[in-house]
């Protein structure tokens, strides 16, 4: 038994679950649970509206089932819709007010909350469940105007940007997991760039999971206004247990005249043993506008985690000349299921995209792109280059590549392609012949399979990935 | 609310099940006649299904619901309106059916011909293969149709002729509504070459609901040009099913430049190792035309291939959809797929929508696909201006070669040259508006 113990530990590292006194309101949802959660996050009147409404609608709709995902039907009024370390309850006034214990699971986690920061040149938002426990370096940022902090501390500190930028680009109607969300939203980070300033430092928001039956539903607002940019970054660990746990976020990016978001994650929830038990459902809506002419979001993901990925971060690309990126690793092995990829709308003139996909398919897992590339009639001079490749590695595994192009002008230059393949023997033997062995040669192959887009990522979290990818792939190609 | 997913059709299809069920029960077996009532059900079941339908996601075909069709009649069809047609070839053996009628005094059917023809009134029930795509419009068909034909090859046998199906619908005041069904089926080591072709007589609007289903045996060759040249007032929908045993090789070209609203649905199943299947397809609209190739191809077998080409060139206010599937089985290992859709947009009113798909279960494969959209090259066509050649004619020929990369994949010069005429009164007609 403990045997088996240590060897799940060894598959996913940070399965553990941290001891900490949990307030959770009772299972389920119904207005009077939105109402509470919006007045313990002490929330103005309009945001409360905003949740209601949200609700109402959500109420009358049916869960979509379009996705090439198989699970049994979610049972949402069994489900905890908020949960916070009791501790947090005080509401600590710095950092060293947070219970230690919350503090040493975000050192295991290896995320610099404490005295690290400072090497590590990178400010932090934490979420622990339901609340975000510190953000670090904010005096710096203070410094240069750039705002970032909790969802519901800008919610009570800046309610006038929340005010003007919330659901614009992902309007809670948008569907059943965004309205979900609107509703009943916990925290999450807000991030606010202001005129010509460049944000000296990545920021990056570390998303944990630890109560059981709940379920996480962040909200991450960027704007960068005119002439700003920032580089933002996202990590995700949940501990193993053996329910499926929900997880419906929803990231909203707005970039103004020459402005620019970077927005990397590493996605490495718990996604269910070898038999397909437990793991979380990651329902996630990313959406960026680039509002402005000559303003560019990139999104660049390494999803390694969660049971089931249903995600596609999207750029509408409504400025002249504006550009969009989505580079993505996908990694799928046991009995995960990833349907992920983006939706580019090309509205503005002169607008660019790229989409690089690499997807990789173990065991019995189920890995598929699913990408739009849509030109409107007045989006003159669109370009497009999508190129999606998926590797296989094993014989019962899946991939699958369902491209959308919906080209409506001319002059629009689009191009897609697609490749699948496995990793030859051939290119296997070759190494072994050199003297790797046949776990560092499939590494070797796989990282050069993904360089395209490992490269995209910010310095330390590309290292953070490979070392990810390899980790998986152990137990699939052992 | 949410659109429905399907659309309750008109009664009058109900009446055309009871004229038809009444008109056939002399010459059908009880067991055929429940078939047709089997299939009515179940499209009526299913409804017209509305855009909300993956499969239907570009091609809107909710007004066939509503709109009230005529029963097609065979208009009185003479054998020079039929050698008159544009695709006919003295030399071929023809069989031609007039709005979806079979009419043997027109066909030709040399002495000493190989190929067998069936009717198939005459035939035991014959077996209506599963769709691979939910299709209510298979089961209208299965259920609504009035005649059929059966074309059968013997065993390594090869026909002397060319052979030529030839679907003649003669149009009225009255929108009509035809239902024609062709079955094929080679033999062992059978080689043919099989023309497909859908006219129109006359400028009203017809709906035609083909069907066409093939077999393949093991080791045959099937050479298979479908061509779908109606007017522009009608609405063909056709469903094409292929099934390759062993070893069998297919070769399509895949033909689409009239209607209003075209789709042609054609699934190969790769049903015996090493079979192989190679499509081609090019499809031509303007004005308001709509078009909707629409493939499946399900490798089942170790060590099959497929590849398809479909191009499309789009003018005015045309819409074209392509939506591919190559789906690979967990056993069809040695897999080799391709499949490329490139489109050019001559308008700037018109619009592409592709929607290449693969599906694979299997990591011994190679697959590609990928799909392109643009107007023509500017590179291109200064090239051509620096020599002197003027800015339309450079277009047209430019556009032309684009298309000439799919005909020219026709082994056989004569159906080259026809589509090849198809081709020139399309960029013609073109030229008459542009200039």
């Amino acid at each position: 038994m403990n045997d088996a113990l240590a060897n799940r530990d060894k598959e996913y590292k940070y399965g553990f679950v941290t001891d900490v006194e949990t307030e959770k309101f009772p299972k389920g949802v119904n207005e009077d649970v939105v109402r509470a959660i919006s007045k313990r996050k002490e929330e103005p009147d309009f945001l409360l509206e905003f949740r209601l409404k949200a609700f109402r609608w959500w109420q009358e709709q049916t869960p979509p089932h379009w996705a090439h995902v198989e699970f049994p039907p979610i049972d949402f009024q069994d489900i905890h819709y908020y949960a916070a370390p009791k501790s947090m309850a005080d509401a600590p006034q710095s950092l060293d007010d947070v219970d230690p214990e919350l503090l040493r699971t975000f050192d295991r986690l290896g995320v610099p909350l404490h005295e690290r920061e400072r090497l590590a040149g990178v400010a932090v938002d934490a979420v622990f469940d339901s609340v975000s426990v510190g953000t670090t370096h904010q005096d710096i940022l203070a410094e240069m105007g750039v705002i970032f902090c909790s969802f519901s501390e800008a919610a009570r500190k800046h309610p006038e940007l929340i005010k003007r930028y919330l659901g614009t680009v992902v309007p809670p109607r948008d569907n059943f997991y965004a309205a979900l969300n609107s509703a009943v939203f916990s925290d999450g980070s807000f991030v606010f760039i202001p005129k010509g300033v460049h944000c000296p430092i990545d920021l990056s928001t570390y998303f944990r999971i630890n109560a059981s039956n709940t379920g996480q539903f962040e909200r991450t607002l960027i704007v960068a206004e005119e002439g700003a940019s920032v580089s933002y970054v996202e990590g995700c660990t949940a501990p193993m247990r053996d329910e499926n746990q929900l997880h419906a976020a929803i990231v909203e990016l707005i970039a103004l005249d020459d402005a620019s978001i970077k927005y990397s994650t590493v996605q490495n929830w718990y996604g269910g043993d070898e038999n397909g038990r437990g793991g979380i459902y990651n329902f996630v809506v990313k959406r960026g506008r680039c509002e402005g002419a000559r303003s560019k979001i990139s999104w660049t993901q390494v999803e390694a985690g969660s049971a089931i990925t249903w995600k596609y971060p999207s750029v509408i690309l409504k400025g002249d000349d504006s550009v969009g990126e989505f580079y993505s690793v996908a990694l799928t092995n046991n009995k995960m299921q990833a349907d992920t990829g983006t939706k580019m709308v090309h509205i503005g003139k002169n607008t660019s995209s790229t989409i690089i996909s690499k997807g990789i398919s173990c065991d019995g897992s189920r890995n598929s792109y699913r990408g739009l590339v849509k030109v409107t009639p007045g989006a003159d001079n669109a370009r497009n280059y999508s190129q999606c490749d998926s590797m296989l590695v094993g014989s019962d595994c899946e991939a699958n590549t369902f491209p959308y192009l919906e080209i409506n002008n001319q002059s629009a230059v689009i191009e897609h392609e697609a490749t699948t393949s496995r990793i030859s023997d051939d290119q296997l033997f070759y190494l072994q012949s050199r003297g790797l062995d046949s776990e560092e040669a499939i590494s070797l192959l796989v990282n050069g399979f993904c360089k395209d887009v490992f490269k995209t990522l910010p310095l330390e979290f590309s290292v953070e990935a490979v070392k990810l990818l390899e980790m998986k792939l152990e137990d699939s190609v052992g | 609310m949410k659109r429905p997913r399907a659309i309750t059709p008109d009664a009058h299809y109900a009446d055309q099940l009871s004229a038809v069920l009444e008109a056939m029960a002399p010459c059908e077996s009880a067991g055929q006649l429940a078939a047709r009532q089997a299939a009515f059900d179940r499209f009526m079941e299913q409804g017209i299904p509305t855009r909300r339908v993956e499969a239907w996601k570009y091609t809107d075909v909710t007004r066939l619901a509503e709109e009230v069709f005529a029963p097609a009649a065979p208009a009185p069809l003479t054998a020079e309106t039929v050698t008159g047609l544009p695709l006919y070839h003295p030399e071929d053996e023809t069989v031609v059916f007039a709005s979806g009628i079979l009419q043997p005094g027109l066909s030709r059917h040399p002495e000493g011909s190989v190929l067998e023809l069936h009717p198939l009134h005459t035939m035991p029930d014959p077996t209506a293969p599963v769709p691979i795509h939910d299709n209510p419009f298979v089961d209208l068909n299965h259920a609504l149709w009035r005649d059929g034909a059966l074309l059968r090859l013997p065993p390594s046998t090869t026909p002397a002729q060319r052979i030529h199906v030839l679907f003649v619908h003669a149009t009225a005041a009255t929108p009509t509504l035809s239902h024609p069904r062709l079955l094929i089926d080679l033999g062992e080591h059978a080689t043919a070459e099989i023309a497909i072709t859908h006219v129109t007589l006359g400028d009203k609007a017809c709906f035609n609901n083909a069907t066409l289903d093939i077999t393949l045996q093991p080791g045959a060759h099937l050479e298979l040009v479908y061509t779908q040249v109606l007017n522009q007032a009608s609405t063909h929908l056709g469903t094409t099913t292929i099934t390759q045993q062993r070893d069998s090789t297919l070769h399509a070209m895949d033909f689409s430049a009239g209607s209003a609203l075209a789709r042609h649905s054609l699934s190969v199943a790769l049903a015996g190792e090493g079979a192989s299947a190679s499509l081609d397809g090019l499809y031509i609209v303007q004005g308001r035309q709509h078009v909707d190739a629409h493939t499946c191809i399900q490798h089942q077998q170790p060590n099959g291939s497929s590849r398809q080409l479909y191009k499309g060139i789009l003018d005015d206010r045309a819409t074209a959809a392509f939506s591919g599937l190559v789906r690979v089985h967990p056993g069809a290992t040695g897999t080799d797929a391709q499949q490329m859709n490139r489109n050019l947009l001559l308008s700037n009113d018109a619009l592409a929508n592709s929607k290449p798909q693969l599906e694979i279960s299997n990591d011994d494969v190679r697959c590609t696909h990928g799909a392109t959209v643009g107007r023509l090259d500017d590179l291109e066509l200064f090239y051509l201006a620096s020599r002197g050649i003027d800015p339309t004619a450079a277009r047209d020929m430019l556009s032309r070669g684009f298309a000439e990369e799919v005909l020219y994949r026709l082994p056989d010069t004569q159906r080259h040259a026809d589509l090849h005429a198809i081709l020139n009164r399309t960029f013609e007609k073109n030229d008459d508006t542009t200039t």
